[in-house]
């Protein structure tokens, strides 16, 4: 995987989690902290399974 | 009966998923069973056709935004929004979710209701991790490439849906042409799902140099264009007849027939592994330490794996012996471990992989076989002083009950989990036993104090037993030490 892409969807995960505690600290688990929760999760598979979304697949990889 | 199961894993997770599906659709022939699965992986369920539709997870419109400066999450999450509503409308009644995920269980948590059944991981409504079944709590305490179970996850997977594994529920039926006009050949998956499962392009090379001695069969050559380097390498200087490089060449429904007819299968853990085992043909699994061989070896008939710590520690020609000897229907060497329909799948020599006395601790823990005598005074006092503790716990929990104020024991009671998560690291044997208490403890759900209180006062009591029947049991040698307490 390239390493600016796993470096960005890291940078990613943390911006998102950053937003899902704020939000849960204001108003607990509501349905938005859930989704927040869920798309962290989602991007920070995706950069331990090593695997890039696919527009940013570079034509070599 | 309409069945959503959610496999947001990898090409050969889903593969080990298909006897579940098949399970299911064994317990209840009338059941509509949709998969959803990512884009990319989607073909791993090509010729699954108990399916009634594959559903994609659009990972690419969730993450694109995400990419855009300033972070766009906004379109990310209307995207994410936008597959959660198209599942709910599909009303199932029951979600299945495998995929063994955090954000499998955020995704389950958004689609369940309250009249839905749900099997996997789930969510709280206060968000903490919601396991609503006895295997997925099993998974969740025990299963792992660093943990000692030895229960098959294609076999947990169907246990998950109340069904109990069949061979039958392997068998696929192989209706696209074989790609090759060969018909007798060996088929070596070069590569593996990660960099660190590989026996590396230098052993298999030199693996074809021992094996082309010892038979004229030749060996084909498979896996992704990004495997071609290696595959390369490996077949560089050898006759056709030996070897021939098809890497990158074959659609991944093509590896089916190519895999069903070959005379044996020789790889690590992948996908391709899975698919042998799924049509049938007799495999040579070489097994390295990240990986947990009991949980994701070969399960077809006459297959045997080949495990070792590191790959300088499993010499080419020693594979190469072992193919040659599964070819001939010869007995599996020594040290090599072979294939049963029993569950755990695999005969193997004492202490492979990890600790038979351990894989023991958790048979009784959960299965309700024999507990083991302690095999040191380590061990001996390890459970000790899990029992000690966990009963200071318990007075700490009658003080709350009799005063109403959690604060006043709260810190005692923090460092006593400490206590208990130490033992762990200090007397390793005695995980698994921690991690079942452990994970008790994390399925309590909200719930008003009192019922939070009795479900808490439970675990401790039920880990209380455990400990005082096999400490008992320990000081009574003689005695008779089968069942659970």
């Amino acid at each position: 995987m390239q390493e600016d892409i796993k470096n960005q969807l890291k940078t990613i995960t943390k911006r998102i989690d950053k937003l899902a505690q704020e939000n849960q600290s204001r108003y607990g688990f509501n349905q938005r902290t859930a989704r927040l929760r869920l798309l962290t999760e989602l991007v920070r598979e995706q950069a331990e399974n090593h695997e890039i979304p696919a527009k940013h697949l570079s034509p070599t990889t | 009966m309409k069945i959503l199961i959610i496999q947001l894993a990898r090409l050969g997770d889903i593969l080990m998923t298909w006897p579940q599906v098949r399970a299911i659709k064994r317990t209840y022939p009338e059941a509509q069973i949709d998969m959803l699965v990512r884009p990319r992986f989607k073909s791993a369920t090509n010729g699954l056709t108990e399916l009634h539709e594959v559903i994609e997870f659009p990972v690419e419109n969730i993450f694109e935004p995400l990419f855009e400066e300033p972070l766009n999450v906004g379109d990310g999450l209307t995207a994410l929004d936008g597959i959660i509503d198209h599942l709910k409308q599909k009303n199932y009644t029951w979600i299945v979710n495998s995929t063994l995920s955090p954000a499998s269980s955020y995704l389950t948590h958004a689609l369940q209701n309250e009249t839905m059944k749900v099997t996997g991981y789930s969510r709280t409504s206060d968000g903490f991790l919601a396991i609503a079944d006895d295997v997925s709590a099993y998974i969740y305490a025990q299963v792992g490439v660093d943990r000692d179970n030895r229960i098959h996850l294609s076999d947990l997977f169907t246990l998950m849906v109340d069904a109990q594994p069949s061979k039958e529920d392997w068998k696929t039926v192989v209706s696209t042409p074989n790609p090759l006009e060969l018909t007798d050949y060996a088929i070596l998956h070069v590569g593996a799902s990660r960099d660190e499962k590989k026996y590396s392009a230098f052993k298999w090379r030199t693996f074809i140099t021992h094996f082309q001695k010892l038979t004229p069969l030749p060996v084909i050559l498979i896996g992704n264009e990004d495997e071609s380097k290696d595959a390369s390498f490996i077949s560089l200087g050898f006759d056709s007849k030996v070897v021939q490089d098809f890497t990158g060449k074959f659609k991944f429904e093509e590896l089916f027939p190519l895999i069903a007819q070959a005379k044996l299968y020789i790889g690590c853990d992948s996908a391709p592994l899975h698919i042998a085992s799924l049509v049938g043909a007799p495999s040579l699994n070489i097994s390295l330490n990240s990986v947990n061989f009991w949980e994701t070896g070969p399960k077809a008939e006459h297959s045997r794996v080949l495990y070792a710590e590191t790959e300088a520690d499993l010499p080419s020609e020693k594979v190469a012996m072992e193919a040659f000897s599964m070819l001939n229907h010869e007995q599996p060497s020594e040290d090599s471990i072979f294939f049963i329909d029993k569950s755990p799948s695999y005969q193997a020599p004492r202490n492979t992989r990890n600790k038979d006395w351990v894989w023991d601790c958790i048979n009784a823990l959960y299965m309700g076989g024999a507990w083991p005598m302690m095999e040191s005074n380590t061990i001996r006092q390890g459970t000790k002083n899990l029992g000690d503790v966990n009963r200071l716990i318990i007075e700490q929990l009658d003080t709350i009950r009799k005063t109403r104020n959690v604060s006043l024991v709260s810190g005692i009671i923090e460092r006593c989990e400490e206590v208990i998560e130490s033992v762990g690291h200090l007397v390793p044997e005695l995980r698994p036993l921690i991690r079942w208490y452990q994970t008790q403890k994390s399925l309590i759900g909200p719930g008003i104090p009192t019922a939070i209180l009795d479900a808490t006062e439970k675990v401790h009591q039920d880990f209380d037993s455990i400990i005082q029947f096999w400490l008992s049991a320990d000081s009574q040698p003689t005695e008779d030490l089968n069942g659970a307490p």
